[in-house]
């Protein structure tokens, strides 16, 4: 083993060998810091689906206010589409209802117009707009871990 | 038999052959011992069958006693309900002797000693022997066919029984069941042995009663569980039932080969060994 | 030399550990449930018939489903890979990109009740086997199969409601429970009797609770409770247990027991309207709870699976003999040495109003006029001329120590409560309509002397603890 093996074009084996643990340390190296990453998010949590289905068009004739209770949602018809806002007051959390001028909150006073911007009281922000999508059944569905701009109205077949 | 000769009372009409009648003296008086053994054996007979039989199998025989009927579920839950056998018809089932004959004596005895567990007829093995001797003379009287019946003729002698070694081996046991389904013994008894084949349901007896197959998987045979009972059974038939005698039709060795299956089917072959 | 040994074995042996890696790497990457999402999805884009559809169906994001039920604590993933359960596109389609079959899912969204709820499986497995439980012991409650799954509607409905609207099974089922009297020998919920197993939360039980032995097929709970009606021998090789069933009545009663489970629906969940009531008149109580053994208690009957004679509790001339209230005395206390159950609340739990139903029902066919009475204790008995009748003429059926049994036709004699007139009584006039010959003057013409003696044998036979 004195002398160095060289391949024809100059490589030694040492330094193959080297060069081989080095480049399959940085590949362990990025994977595994890759494989944390993802896991920081989850593939699914255990929690309530945040999406969820409201059923078919037909379900919000043009017009319409539907509240849904146990997903603190409104969701109004109009001609120019369908939107959805959120129901739950952006001071304290409380659930606002609707009332001539818009909505209002009944824990602290806080009041909001029709598209949820606030008009007095302590709330801080707008009420939030939630995405609506079509889902592959025809039914719509209602995704509040997705806000929209205010104003954004959905037209479905 | 002594009651089918005329009571012979000894007159001597004729002294001039008194020499002859000297002779005849001895031979008499047996006859006339043996006469009234006879009439003792029979006085002895009725009081027992009275006592012991005839609460099941009638006074008179026709099985028409006061017990009437058992009813017995199997594990299965086919429910039978047995009546008592008529001895009046002097038809048998449990004979050594061919299909058509009276049983013998030794038949008789076996099957009073015994007992019929499957019927639930109780086993009389602690009873005399004379006291037996007389309930079977006795039980012919119920018949005049028992009149005609020779113990000589040897067409009617027991069946020789043989037991091979091979019996409840493995290869017994499937030559056995192939035979089972060759013979069509599944069209009564049903594939399984349970006594529930398509012809189940509409089997009589000779006297037109409903009867029912024997399911083997109740382990207990109405003459005995054993491989020579099924042989018996093959080979002179049940007679006044569905059962017909297979002597001729089915070989002598086969026949040893269904007993084989038979001993499976009512689980009496515990290690299937032969391999 | 020795260094290059090690050199290459490092080699070798990082070369395995990558193989290993990539291997896992692969697994991890291509789960079953995403060739599912995927052939899914390409279905959908493929048969789509408008391009609204197909660009729907375009959007679809394959990825890991579930279905987070917070009142029940279950997280579902099953939609993984039957991602089609509730689009209507796949009513045809082949399981599992199949919709839901019949409208179960209009009445029970998805969101709340999830998929394991009324099916079982292990909710959060990932793969098929462990999901379904098929062939996983280590998994207790494998799917439901099909045919039982009506089993799980009782959970949150009461059963005339099943009846008409949909689980008509499981309501045949429970009415054939009653029928069959399994409550004879069970013990369900504190009533029924001991001769079999307490099967109160029965389909809750482990894999390891029953013995799986001999099990055909698929070896898990609803194979074993099925084949245990089916043959309970085969099964469960000491079993008494009387199951002469169809094997149709068999899915119903194991439809039934499915339902026997220990998880309580949230009080949100349960739609009982009116609370199931187990009718309590005697004749639907005889049948519950008498009538697997004595049938229509009419005749008496040799039983091959008990090995013994079971009487005939209904027969006009037993009543007579008997009062009501010794009949509630046996009843209660049950009799010793054979297989009939101590009904009173402490053993098998019913109550006190109950058992005079059930006397009632039982009494209902005694004739007005009474057995002429005998006065046992007025005549001086010869015990060794008893014993003497007895072995002559009781003992072929009622066994030598009187204790009946195995192919014979009496009843045990050896129960210390029978009082000796009872017995008198019984042995002069017979019991009309089973094998019980009157041994009286009007029979077999014993005198009342010897019965007297007889009777005294059969008491002192009962002392004698043999």
């Amino acid at each position: 083993m004195s002398e160095e093996t060289r391949d024809k074009d100059g490589v030694s084996r040492r330094d193959f060998l080297g060069l081989a643990a080095f480049g399959t340390a940085i590949l362990g190296v990025v994977s595994s810091v890759a494989g944390s990453l993802r896991y920081i998010k989850a593939n699914v949590y255990f929690e309530e689906s945040k999406k969820f289905k409201v059923g078919t068009v037909e379900n919000f004739p043009i017009g319409s206010v539907k509240k849904l209770d146990d997903k603190n949602v409104f969701i109004f018809s109009e001609e120019a589409g369908l939107f959805a806002i959120s129901a739950i007051c952006t001071h304290l959390g409380c659930i606002v209802s609707p009332v001539d001028f818009g909505f209002q909150c009944p824990c602290h006073g806080s009041q909001f117009n029709h598209i949820g911007n606030v008009i007095g009281g302590p709330a801080p922000r707008a009420l939030e707009w939630f995405e609506i999508s079509q889902e592959i059944d025809g039914s719509l569905a209602i995704d509040t871990a997705k806000t929209v701009s205010q104003g954004t109205k959905y037209l479905f077949a | 038999m002594g009651r089918f000769n005329t009571r012979c009372k000894l007159f001597l009409p004729l002294a001039g052959i008194l020499m002859f009648a000297m002779a005849l003296v001895p031979a008499a008086y047996g006859q006339e011992d043996e006469d009234a053994a006879y009439d003792a054996l029979i006085a002895k007979g009725k009081a027992a069958y009275n006592v012991r039989c005839a609460l099941c199998h009638g006074k008179d025989g026709d099985g028409k006693g006061e017990m009437k009927s058992v009813t017995r579920v199997e594990k299965t839950g086919r429910t039978i309900v047995v009546t008592p056998w008529d001895f009046t018809r002097a038809v048998f089932r449990f004979r050594t002797t061919p299909t058509g004959c009276l049983p013998s004596d030794a038949d008789l005895e076996r099957t009073i000693r015994k007992g019929i567990s499957a019927s639930l007829m109780p086993a009389h093995g602690h009873i005399d022997g004379d006291e037996i001797e007389g309930i079977i003379e006795y039980i012919k009287w119920f018949s005049e066919d028992w009149d005609e019946f020779d113990p000589d003729d040897e067409s009617c002698f027991p069946v020789a029984i043989n037991k091979p070694e091979f019996v409840g081996s493995a290869d017994s046991i499937a030559r056995g069941e192939v035979l089972f389904k060759k013979n069509k013994c599944f069209e009564c008894h049903g594939v399984d042995g349970k006594g529930d084949g398509d012809k189940a349901k509409d089997l009589k007896d000779d006297w037109g009663n409903r009867i029912l197959p024997f399911n083997f998987t109740t382990g207990n045979m109405k003459r005995e569980s054993t491989a020579e009972a099924v042989y018996l059974t093959l080979a002179s038939g049940l007679d006044g039932t569905a059962m017909p005698g297979y002597n001729e039709a089915i070989k002598e060795e086969e026949k040893w080969h269904i007993a084989s299956y038979a001993l499976k089917l009512m689980g009496l072959i515990k290690s299937e060994d032969g391999h | 030399m020795n260094s290059r040994f090690y050199l290459s074995l490092m080699l070798i042996s990082s070369l395995v550990l990558m193989a290993f890696l990539a291997i896992a790497f692969n697994r991890e990457m291509t789960p079953v449930w995403k060739d599912y999402q995927t052939e899914y999805k390409e279905t959908l884009i493929k048969n789509a018939k408008d391009d609204g559809t197909r660009e729907r169906a375009e959007k679809i994001q394959v990825g890991l489903q579930q279905i987070y039920i917070k009142a029940l604590n279950k997280s579902d993933r099953c939609t993984s890979c039957h991602a089609g359960v509730e689009n209507p596109l796949m009513a045809a389609a082949e399981v599992p990109y199949k919709q839901h079959s019949g409208n179960y899912l209009k009445n029970h969204p998805l969101p709340k009740f999830g998929c394991t709820l009324c099916h079982r499986g292990q909710g959060r497995a990932l793969n098929i086997a462990e999901a379904h439980g098929e062939e996983h012991q280590h998994w207790d409650f494998p799917i439901v199969p099909a045919k039982y799954i009506q089993s799980s509607c009782a959970s949150c409905h009461d059963y005339k409601m099943l009846e008409t609207e949909g689980g008509e099974k499981v309501a045949k089922g429970e009415k054939l429970f009653r029928e069959k009297g399994c409550l004879g020998c069970h013990k369900l919920n504190g009533v029924g009797g001991a001769l079999g197993k307490d099967i109160a939360g029965i389909a809750n039980k482990a894999y390891y609770y029953f013995s799986m032995a001999a099990v055909v097929g698929e070896r898990n709970m609803y194979s074993w409770i099925k084949q245990h009606f089916d043959d309970p021998r085969k099964i469960v090789p000491e079993s008494q247990m009387r199951a002469f069933l169809t094997d149709e009545e068999a899915d119903l009663l194991t439809t039934y027991m499915l339902t026997f489970r220990t998880d309580e629906m949230p009080r949100s969940y349960r739609l009982i309207k009116n609370i199931d009531k187990v009718a309590t008149d005697g004749k639907s109580m005889y049948t519950a709870y008498c009538s697997a053994c004595h049938s229509d208690g009419k005749t008496s009957v040799y039983d091959e699976i008990f090995a013994r004679t079971i009487p005939a509790i209904r027969n006009p001339s037993f009543l007579k003999t008997i009062s009501n209230s010794e009949l509630k005395r046996i009843v209660k206390e049950g009799r010793k040495g054979t297989q009939m159950t101590a009904w009173k609340s402490e053993a098998a739990g019913l109550t006190e109003k109950q058992i005079d139903e059930i006397v009632k029902y039982v009494a209902k066919d005694r004739p007005s006029e009474k057995s002429r009475p005998f006065n046992v204790a007025k005549i001086k008995s010869d015990i060794e001329r008893g014993a003497e009748i007895y072995n002559n003429r009781c003992a072929l059926c009622h066994g030598e120590e009187g204790k009946g049994g195995e192919n014979l036709l009496g009843m045990t004699l050896r129960d210390s409560a029978l009082s000796p007139e009872f017995i008198a009584i019984t042995v002069r006039d017979g019991r009309k309509g089973t094998p019980m010959v009157p041994f009286g003057n009007g029979g077999i013409g014993l005198s009342n002397q010897e019965i007297a003696d007889t009777v005294a044998y059969v008491k002192n036979l009962t002392n004698d603890k043999k």
